[in-house]
């Protein structure tokens, strides 16, 4: 149990440190990539050095991304709590998201079926 | 002490949203973002709370999206194999659904009469939050606006997008993944992770690469198009 929650912990603080490490990289270098994307292309090569993933690691991983919904929550709220945002140019607004949304969508699915043809990858 | 009971709120109402979508067996409509966001706003209303305070508590929750994001490795790591033998694919995929979503985003806001200001800020729709608010402050366009058109996209494609893509013929989960992440960021991923860990890990990847993407490329657009 307590080697279960060290390990845990051990995951938790590796993610953290990958971010931090990530967002001062690219703040030293001035790239406008955020520092969490940064720190998950650090974690990706971490990880093909070290040729596997730790347990902590890994269940700590899984956990954040099933829960994934959650971090979004109160961003949900902002969004209920600023309505009136999206009361300028109200229609217009919602109409261009819903469409280009569902256009964006399956133009990216179709093209991905098709190419994944185009390059005999039958899988 | 506030921000903590508000955290709890929170997370009380994600747990009940959690719980109403395996009741409905995880249909897209239960989508526990726009379910929990509900109830905590109906407390807030309640108690006469303004959004300013709520935020204190909701900040500790939007902090944990940047471990989350690192998180996405360890998924794409186990599944580089298959990522790679479809790269050609994802990047072409993720390019044409990304231009589609910013011109038909433009295109159907400028012919239905939109402001400048409400353009620019719909540019970055597809991706994440901190990436749309930081290209909207650069290019002139209202960041908040953006934040909000963004979760906006997000809730829509994950409740849309499973169902228009079987209806297009597209059963394939790695397409379902590619679709998700390209189109609607971090709550299309969190969806198509519901929907098996092969779509989230595709999922993940095409939301990073759309938003490294359109991070360095879009803000040169927009200058380019709106001076």
């Amino acid at each position: 149990m307590i080697r279960l929650i060290g390990a845990l912990l051990g995951g938790a603080v590796a993610l953290v440190a990958a971010q931090l490490v990530g967002t001062a990289f690219m703040q030293g270098m001035s790239i406008p990539v955020p520092g969490a994307v940064a720190g998950l292309l650090l974690m990706l090569l971490a990880l093909a050095i070290a040729g596997g993933v730790p347990d902590g690691l890994g269940r700590m991983s899984d956990f954040l991304l099933r829960h994934l919904n959650l971090f979004f929550v109160p961003a949900g709220v902002g969004l209920m709590a600023h309505l009136g945002l999206l009361a300028r140019d109200g229609g217009p607004l919602v109409i261009a998201i819903v469409v280009s949304t569902l256009a964006g969508l399956v133009v990216a699915g179709l093209v991905f079926v098709w190419a994944r043809k185009r390059t005999g990858d039958v899988t | 002490m506030s921000a903590l009971v508000w955290l709890g709120i929170t997370i009380i109402a994600y747990l009940g949203a959690l719980a109403l979508a395996r009741r409905v067996k995880g249909n897209p409509l239960a989508n526990p973002v726009l379910v929990a966001s509900i109830p905590v706003i109906l407390v807030m209303l309640a108690t006469g709370t303004p959004h300013e305070v709520y935020q204190k508590g909701g900040e500790w929750l939007l902090l944990l999206l940047g471990p989350a994001t690192v998180a996405l490795a360890i998924p794409l790591f186990r599944n580089w194999p298959k990522v790679r033998a479809a790269a050609a694919p994802l990047l072409l995929a993720i390019g044409a659904g990304s231009a589609t979503a910013v011109a038909t985003a433009l295109g159907t806001a400028w012919v239905l009469g939109a402001e400048l200001e409400t353009l620019i800020s719909l540019a970055p729709k597809s991706v994440t939050t901190p990436i749309a608010m930081g290209i909207a402050q650069t290019t002139g366009g209202l960041p908040l606006l953006a934040a909000a058109i963004v979760i906006v996209t997000g809730i829509i494609g994950a409740i849309a997008g499973p169902w228009l893509l079987n209806r297009m013929g597209i059963a394939d989960p790695e397409a379902h993944g590619v679709a998700l992440g390209t189109a609607a960021h971090g709550i299309g991923t969190a969806r198509a992770f519901q929907e098996g860990e092969e779509t989230g890990t595709f999922s993940g990847v095409a939301m990073g690469i759309n938003g490294i993407a359109t991070a360095l490329v879009l803000p040169w657009l927009l200058i380019w198009l709106f001076g």
